[in-house]
C-alpha cells in the first residue's frame, strides 16, 4: 500500500468514526488531533478499532503511546511499522 | 430515631417549560413506638445543579449521594434537570447559560416555598457551578455557594488564560512517571486530558445562531463581585479546566475580600470518579455548611 | 395532544425504582419499555431515551422509562446490585408497563447492556410482541475486554503511555489485588462474572417474531456477525452519534424523531 493512502485512510476513518463535520482533505498530515479536534479516549478507541479493521493490524496493550496518536502522520507511521513488521 | 424520607419527584415551571427534579427532605424524628412523625426544622435548602451535558443525578450519581448526605444533616435538597436536559422540557441543543440561570432561579423559588427555609444554598458541578454563580447574583436571598470544578466564564476563557494553564498542566501530566499503581489511577485520567484537549482546541463551546451558548448577556464576573455571600470552591488537582477556574477565582475573591474557601482534592479529576475523591468533596461541603451553623 | 410524562416511583423487591410514564397522543397502539445501559452510559443516554419517548408518543406509542437498582434515581448501590436485581427490576417494570398499557401491544427496547439484559429477560416476561436491540452487547466478556482497552487508552491519555497489560490487570483484579471501577462505578468480581457470562446468541431462541437490531454508525463486526447468523433479526443502521458514549452531545427533538422513526417504529408496525 503506498504511503500516501495510509494517511488518507486514517483521515477518512477519523471523519467517519468520530462524526467530524469536515472533509478528510481539511485535515493536514500534521494536524494535532487531540488539540485541534478535541479527541478523547472514546474517540481514540474508535480510531484504534478502525485502524485494526482497515489494515489488519493489532495494537498490543503495551503499544499505546500518546506520540502515536498525535497526528495523522504519526498514526500512519505506526501503521507502516506494523505492516512492515512480523505481523504485517 | 431518625429516618431518611425518600426523595420525591417534583415539577415546576420556568418560562412556560416544565422542569423535573427530586425533592429531598431532612431526616424525620420518630417517636418510639413510631406513631407520629415530627419533621425536623430545616437547616436550610440546597439546590444542586448538574453540568452542561448531564442531568440531575450528576456524574456517577454524585449529586444523588450528596443530596442524601445533606438530608441527613437536616437540609432540604432539590436536584433538578435544567431545561432541555434529563426529563425537563425544552430544546436541549439550543439551551444557553442564561436560560440555565433562569431555571436555577426558579428552582430556588420552588424549594423556598416547599421547605420554608430561609437559608438558601446553590451548589453546582462543572458548568452547573457557573450557573450557580449566575443565579446567586440574581438573588439577594442566596448567600452561600458551593462550587465543584467551576470553570472560567467564557470571556475569561477566551482571554487565553485557560489555554495557557491547560498546556502547563498537560505538560506536568506527561512528565509524570508512567507507573501503574491501581485501577483507580487509570480511571482518574480521562476527563483531565479530555478537558485539556478541548481547552487547547480553543473555544469548543456549542453555538446557536453563531452565538456561543455558554456566553451570558451579563458580565457575570462583575455581577459576582457585587454579590454578598460566602463560597466554597472545590477543585481536583488533576483537572486542568477546574484548575484554570481556580486560578481565576482565587485571586478574584481575595482581592475583593469575599469570604471564600478553596479546597483542593489531590489527584482528583474533573468529575471525581474515584469514590474516595467523591467522598472528600461531599465531606468538605458538609463541613463547610456546618461551620456556618456552629 | 401529547400528554406530559409522569415521573413516579414503583417497587421492585422492596426497592423504590424511578419510572417515567409517557402517555401517547390518543389511544396507544403500542407500549414500550426502555431498558437503559449501565454506568456513565446510562447518564449519557438518558436524554436520548426521553426525546425518543416523546417522539414515539406522537405516533401512538406509550412508553415507560425506568432506572434499575443502584442506577439513576433508583434506590440501592451499584456495587451491591447485579444481574439478579436487574432481572427482577425488568420484570417489575414490565408488570408496571402492562398495568398501564391497556389494550396496547407491548414491546421491549434496550441499549447496549440494557439490550442484552432485555433479551435475557424474555423467558420471564409475558406478551413481548417485539424486541428492539440498540447496539447490544453481544458477548459480555468481550465487552469487558473492550472496556479494559478503553481504560488503557485513558491511561495513555493521562500519563503518556499505557503501562500494563490486560491479562495482568484482570488476574490482579480476580485475585482481589486491584479495584476495578468504570467511570466511578465500582465493579465487583461477582458482577464481572455475571456480565462476563452473558451471550446474546444464547437468548435468540426466545426472540419474538419481530426483533429489530439498530446499529449506530460505527462498524461493529461482532454485532454484524450476530445479526447475520440470525435471519429473523432485522438489522438496520442509523447515522446518529453514539448516544451512550458522547459526553458532549445533547440530543434534541430531531434526534428523538430519527431514533423513533428509524430505530423503533419499523419493528412495531
Amino acid at each position: 500500500m503506498p504511503d500516501k493512502s495510509i494517511e488518507q485512510t486514517v483521515k477518512e476513518l477519523m471523519v467517519e468514526r468520530l462524526f467530524l463535520k469536515i472533509a478528510p482533505e481539511q485535515i493536514a498530515d500534521d494536524t494535532e488531533i487531540m488539540e485541534e479536534l478535541g479527541v478523547d479516549s472514546v474517540s481514540v478507541f474508535e480510531i484504534v478499532v478502525g485502524l485494526e479493521e482497515s489494515f489488519g493490524i493489532s495494537f498490543g496493550d503495551d503499544e499505546f503511546r500518546i506520540e502515536t496518536f498525535r497526528t495523522p502522520k504519526s498514526i500512519a507511521d505506526y501503521v507502516r511499522r506494523k505492516l512492515e513488521g512480523p505481523q504485517g | 430515631m431518625a429516618d431518611l424520607k425518600p426523595e420525591r419527584p417534583v415539577t415546576f415551571v420556568c418560562d412556560g417549560l416544565r422542569l423535573t427534579g427530586m425533592l429531598g427532605e431532612p431526616v424525620v424524628e420518630r417517636a418510639v413506638p413510631a406513631r407520629s412523625e415530627t419533621p425536623r426544622s430545616s437547616a436550610g435548602a440546597v439546590v444542586l445543579i448538574h453540568g452542561w451535558a448531564g442531568y440531575r443525578i450528576g456524574p456517577h450519581r454524585m449529586l444523588l449521594r450528596a443530596a442524601r448526605r445533606l438530608n441527613e444533616i437536616g437540609f432540604h435538597t432539590l436536584r433538578f434537570d435544567l431545561r432541555g436536559r434529563g426529563d425537563s422540557e425544552g430544546d436541549g441543543p439550543a439551551v444557553g447559560l442564561d436560560e440555565m440561570i433562569a431555571d436555577s432561579v426558579a428552582a430556588v423559588d420552588f424549594i423556598k416555598s416547599e421547605s420554608g427555609a430561609h437559608r438558601l444554598v446553590l451548589a453546582g458541578i462543572c458548568s452547573g457551578a457557573n450557573v450557580a454563580i449566575g443565579a446567586a447574583t440574581l438573588r439577594h436571598d442566596v448567600k452561600e455557594l458551593t462550587l465543584w470544578s467551576v470553570l472560567p466564564f467564557q470571556p475569561e476563557a477566551r482571554a487565553g488564560q485557560r489555554a495557557r494553564r491547560a498546556r502547563h498542566y498537560l505538560r506536568q501530566y506527561l512528565a509524570k512517571a508512567c507507573q501503574w499503581q491501581s485501577w483507580k489511577r487509570l480511571l482518574r485520567g480521562e476527563s483531565s486530558l479530555r478537558g485539556a484537549a478541548r481547552t487547547m482546541a480553543g473555544d469548543a463551546a456549542p453555538l446557536r445562531d453563531g452565538r456561543n451558548l455558554k456566553d451570558s448577556d451579563r458580565n457575570l464576573m462583575q455581577a459576582f463581585a457585587a454579590w454578598r455571600g460566602r463560597a466554597l470552591f472545590v477543585t481536583g488537582s488533576l483537572d486542568p479546566e477546574g484548575m484554570a477556574g481556580r486560578e481565576i477565582f482565587e485571586p478574584f475573591c481575595r482581592e475583593r475580600q469575599m469570604p471564600a474557601r478553596f479546597h483542593l482534592v489531590q489527584g482528583a479529576t474533573h468529575s471525581y470518579y474515584d469514590p474516595a475523591h467523591e467522598r472528600e468533596v461531599i465531606d468538605a461541603t458538609l463541613r463547610w455548611l456546618q461551620d456556618k451553623e456552629s | 395532544m401529547i400528554p406530559r410524562d409522569e415521573p413516579f416511583f414503583f417497587i421492585s423487591g422492596g426497592r423504590r425504582l424511578f419510572g417515567a410514564w409517557q402517555g401517547s397522543d390518543g389511544p396507544a397502539r403500542f407500549a414500550l419499555l426502555f431498558c437503559h445501559p449501565f454506568g456513565e452510559e446510562k447518564k449519557s443516554s438518558h436524554r436520548a431515551f426521553v426525546e425518543t419517548a416523546r417522539a414515539l408518543a406522537a405516533e401512538s406509542v406509550a412508553s415507560l422509562r425506568f432506572d434499575m437498582t443502584g442506577c439513576g434515581d433508583s434506590e440501592g448501590d451499584f456495587d451491591r446490585a447485579g444481574l439478579p436485581f436487574w432481572r427482577a427490576d425488568i420484570a417489575a417494570a414490565w408488570a408496571e408497563l402492562s398495568r398501564r398499557a391497556g389494550a396496547a401491544s407491548r414491546a421491549l427496547l434496550g441499549l447496549r447492556l440494557g439490550a442484552t439484559l432485555a433479551a435475557d429477560s424474555l423467558d420471564r416476561l409475558e406478551g413481548v410482541g417485539a424486541l428492539v436491540l440498540w447496539q447490544p452487547v453481544v458477548d459480555g466478556k468481550e465487552e469487558f475486554d473492550a472496556e479494559l482497552r478503553r481504560l488503557l487508552i485513558q491511561e495513555m491519555m493521562t500519563h503518556g503511555r499505557s503501562g500494563t497489560e490486560r491479562r495482568d490487570l484482570m488476574a490482579a483484579f480476580e485475585r482481589g489485588e486491584h479495584e476495578l471501577e468504570l467511570d466511578g462505578y465500582p465493579i465487583t468480581p461477582a458482577l464481572y462474572r455475571e456480565i462476563g457470562g452473558l451471550r446474546l446468541a444464547e437468548k435468540r431462541a426466545r426472540f419474538p417474531q419481530r426483533t429489530g437490531l439498530l446499529q449506530f454508525a460505527r462498524r461493529a463486526p461482532r454485532i454484524e456477525a450476530f445479526a447475520k447468523g440470525e435471519p429473523s433479526i432485522d438489522a438496520r443502521m442509523i447515522d446518529v452519534p453514539l448516544i451512550w458514549a458522547r459526553t458532549d452531545f445533547i440530543p434534541g427533538a430531531t434526534e428523538g424523531r430519527r431514533l423513533a422513526q428509524e430505530g423503533v417504529l419499523p419493528w412495531l408496525t
